[in-house]
């Protein structure tokens, strides 16, 4: 029970020190709230769509340059402070190891299950069948174009999911400084 | 290619379980993204989709062989623990390209 309770208090206090940790939690939380406010304050957007594109020139450009940006900040800020990282790229025990394995499959297995969705729900768009199903990325697509505070809003929620992709998806090679070298 | 040449990269690809694996992926993606263009999707952006979830399912797939060999305390992962055989600026830039080829692709190309 207290080894229980200690872990947790180091993991608490590791998630503290780090501030990339602490922001992508708040971030991720704060973009989960906003993406559930848009959809709630926008009822069935799909329908608000006439022709379910994404939103225009200039925009769009604006959509994509920022979308990279993220990325490319959500992966390089989170390489600061990597020498604090050693502990976490030391040995891991056969048990840990499998439970990291395990999650990996389950996050593959929910990543395969939205796209698959994505490219039903598509299909059945493109091909002018009646269906209840919306594509997610429409959530993107359409809700950018109704209004301007969806607009911005859709921006900072996708713009906060490419910063974690650039820092969960984005495999980069580390010298660190102190601590046994990850493979 | 000399025979010699030729020996060394079937060595190489034995050698290293990872990029045979990789060079497998790759095949079986390029193979099922002919089927799925000739005879299920006649529209890119459908099929750029659903070539989307084929690559997470082959991802899946790798995955759960490697969860299983874990479970089974056994050695052939196909994704071997090993420092990759090639310099870190190509795994730099990996993931990057990739993403930035789907931009375009998504952009200029499915509409």
């Amino acid at each position: 029970m207290t080894t229980a309770r200690n872990r947790d208090d180091q993991g608490i206090r590791r998630i503290t020190h780090r501030p990339g940790a602490l922001i992508a939690i708040v971030g991720g939380a704060l973009g989960g709230l906003l993406a559930l406010v848009l959809a709630l304050a926008n009822k069935d957007p799909v329908s608000h769509c006439s022709d379910h594109h994404a939103i225009g020139p200039p925009l769009n450009l604006a959509f994509a340059g920022l979308c990279a940006a993220s990325f490319l900040a959500g992966g390089l800020l989170s390489d600061v402070g990597q020498a604090d990282d050693a502990a976490e790229d030391a040995p891991q025990s056969v048990r840990d190891r499998t439970w990291l394995q395990a999650m990996v499959v389950a996050v593959l297995a929910i990543l395969f299950g939205l796209l698959t969705y994505e490219t039903y729900s598509l299909v059945l768009i493109e091909s002018n069948q009646p269906s209840n199903l919306w594509p997610i990325t429409y959530f993107v697509r359409c809700l950018s174009t109704i209004t301007t505070p969806a607009t911005i809003g859709s921006l900072v929620v996708v713009c906060i999911m490419c910063a974690f992709f650039g820092k969960w998806l984005w495999y980069r090679p580390r010298t660190l400084t102190s601590g046994t070298p990850g493979t | 290619m000399s025979r010699n040449a030729l020996t060394r990269a079937w060595d190489f690809v034995a050698e290293e379980r990872s990029v045979s694996v990789l060079l497998i992926l790759i095949a079986v993606l390029g193979l099922g993204g002919l089927v799925l263009r000739l005879f299920v999707f006649q529209s890119w952006f459908l099929w750029f989709w659903a070539m989307t979830a084929l690559t997470a399912f082959e991802l899946l797939v790798v995955a759960f062989w490697d969860l299983i060999v874990d479970l089974r305390r056994g050695s052939v992962h196909l994704v071997t623990n090993q420092p990759a055989p090639w310099g870190p600026w190509v795994q730099w830039s990996l993931v990057p390209l990739l993403l930035l080829a789907g931009i375009l692709f998504d952009h200029f190309v499915t509409h």
